[in-house]
């Protein structure tokens, strides 16, 4: 239990350890690990084995519609501005995502079930039903995004969205956190196939170093478009998911007190590669701007591969695309898990990727379900693709305020935080961050729904 | 590994014996309780306008 965290979970925490479950097996045996890499002070190796939530959770935001936003950006903007912003974003999500980590160290227990536990039924379910309606929408974009890529590729819808839910499905018959997060981080490093893709276009140094100094130029200066782009990589960078994702992982990671410091700097990680991949597709697209390409027409990332081919050759846009399917992959996979957690964790049923399928048919059953549902309605003809898309930018945004708030609430709940809850300045700029990202967040959804 | 073992590699709470126990509700506060109305308040604005967009998005769509 946590360090000066005055409660216990209602049945008491000192009674004798009853029968032990393979989840209960599974943890100790990564923890043990943890203990002996700790132990022989191999620092390195420490990290390697803590490490995963963090980078999961910032690579897994990279996803395909947050990447067709940062390739909007590029070919809109250039380079100028929106690199240090970027930054920025990305200093942020770390301030949020940090608070999470503190909270399933502190508490062992994922971020739906302490909203669910200490603030009662009502918040509890609404903080579910929103996260899982938002996820189950992202899902169907993140597999427009697999099937964008593989239409790039010349591959049939069925076919490219049949291979990315049979990815997600094969990862959940893992039944281990640990494999499942490894074979995770190693797709996830797909993000980086970016970095080479922006070098590709040949960037001007000079121009790099001048944007993040004076942060401009801006072409076109403030507009309604402006503030769109703006907000939209704000939306591209901290969302509901993320939250319920991390505490939840670092849970079943069974990161304790001892990890913080580790935890901490997972996320760190995470938040530099992410925004280094993310500025790469800025900077990816940016040949785009001085060719006033025809963005507006554009419907996914498949299509800036295709536009940026004479600019960046042939294995530049090859890299594009295929960094746009695997940020629609990867996401479909952390998205999907962050639902099961979060539906699972609601309802009193148990939740950790190292249960077998039958102690774990909620957790197991709501990706599942989620999953096909999501690459089903991608396969109808003439769905409202686009519609949906849409839709899922103003429902995230719109909802992020409650999260945040319950976020912010938790963090600062003395009785199971102890002295990890929230100090004044952790306050000052979480509640900042909070207030900002929730004010564009809302911004942002007015925006969407009355452009006007 | 040992029943030992696993229990000594593990925090108390981490434990499936432990982990799935809830924690009990919290007592709010006057300030908590204004939040939570307020969030009430932009539940009611933010859910129509969802709607709207979702629907509006749909009528395009079609």
């Amino acid at each position: 239990m946590s360090d000066n965290a005055t409660l216990m979970p209602a049945n008491g925490q000192d009674e004798p350890a009853q029968a032990l479950t393979r989840e209960d097996i599974l943890r100790a045996r990564d923890r043990l690990e943890v203990l002996r890499t700790r132990s022989q002070r191999r620092w390195l190796r420490l990290l390697w084995l803590l490490a995963g939530p963090g980078v999961l959770v910032m690579l897994g935001e990279n996803d395909g519609p947050s990447m067709v936003s940062y390739a909007t950006t590029g070919a809109s903007y250039g380079i100028g501005f929106f690199i240090p912003f970027i930054l920025l974003t990305f200093a942020m999500a770390y301030v949020v995502q940090e608070m999470t980590v503190r909270l399933g160290v502190a508490t062992h227990r994922g971020h739906a079930e302490l909203i669910f536990q200490r603030f009662g039924p009502f918040w509890g379910y609404f903080a579910m039903a929103d996260l899982v309606f938002g996820n189950l929408l992202t899902l169907v974009t993140e597999f427009i995004a697999i099937q964008a890529g593989g239409l790039y590729f010349g591959f049939r819808p069925v076919v490219s969205v049949g291979a990315g839910v049979a990815v997600v499905l094969a990862s959940l018959a893992l039944r281990r956190y640990a494999t499942w997060e490894r074979v995770l981080l190693a797709l996830a490093a797909g993000n980086l196939l970016f970095i080479p893709a922006a070098l590709l276009a040949h960037p001007d140094g000079a121009a790099l170093a001048h944007a993040l100094g004076t942060w401009g130029p801006l072409p076109g200066g403030l507009s309604t478009g402006f503030v769109v782009l703006l907000l939209a990589d704000i939306g591209a960078t901290v969302t509901p998911w993320m939250i319920f994702f991390q505490q939840s992982a670092v849970v079943d990671k069974g990161l304790t007190r001892a990890d913080l410091p580790q935890g901490r700097l997972d996320t760190a990680i995470g938040a530099f590669i992410a925004a280094m991949a993310a500025i790469a597709t800025v900077v990816a697209a940016a040949p785009l701007h001085a060719l006033h390409a025809p963005i507006r027409q554009f419907v996914s990332g498949a299509d800036f591969a295709t536009a940026l081919q004479p600019l960046i050759g042939h294995t530049g846009a090859t890299l594009f695309a295929l960094g746009m399917t695997e940020a629609g992959l990867v996401a479909a996979m952390t998205i999907s898990t962050s639902s099961s957690y979060a539906l699972a964790e609601t309802i009193s049923a148990r939740h950790s990727l190292n249960l077998d399928f039958r102690s774990g048919r909620w957790f197991y059953g709501a990706a599942i379900v989620s999953t096909l549902f999501a690459a089903g309605i991608v396969l109808i003809p003439h769905a409202p693709l686009l519609a949906l898309t849409l839709s899922v930018n103003v429902i995230a945004t719109l909802l992020m305020a409650p999260a945040l708030l319950f976020l912010l609430l938790l963090v600062n709940d003395a009785e199971i935080m102890g002295d990890l809850a929230n100090r004044r300045l952790g306050n000052l700029a979480g509640g900042l961050i909070i207030i900002g990202i929730a004010l564009a967040g809302a911004v942002y959804g007015v925006l969407m729904v009355f452009p006007t | 590994m040992t029943q030992d073992e696993i229990l000594r590699a593990l925090e108390p709470a981490q434990r499936s014996a432990q982990k799935y126990k809830p924690y009990p509700r919290r007592k709010l506060g006057w300030r908590v309780q204004a939040l939570l109305w307020l969030l009430r308040a932009y539940v009611l604005v933010a859910v129509p306008l969802v709607v709207y967009a979702f629907v509006k998005a749909l009528l395009a769509g079609a």
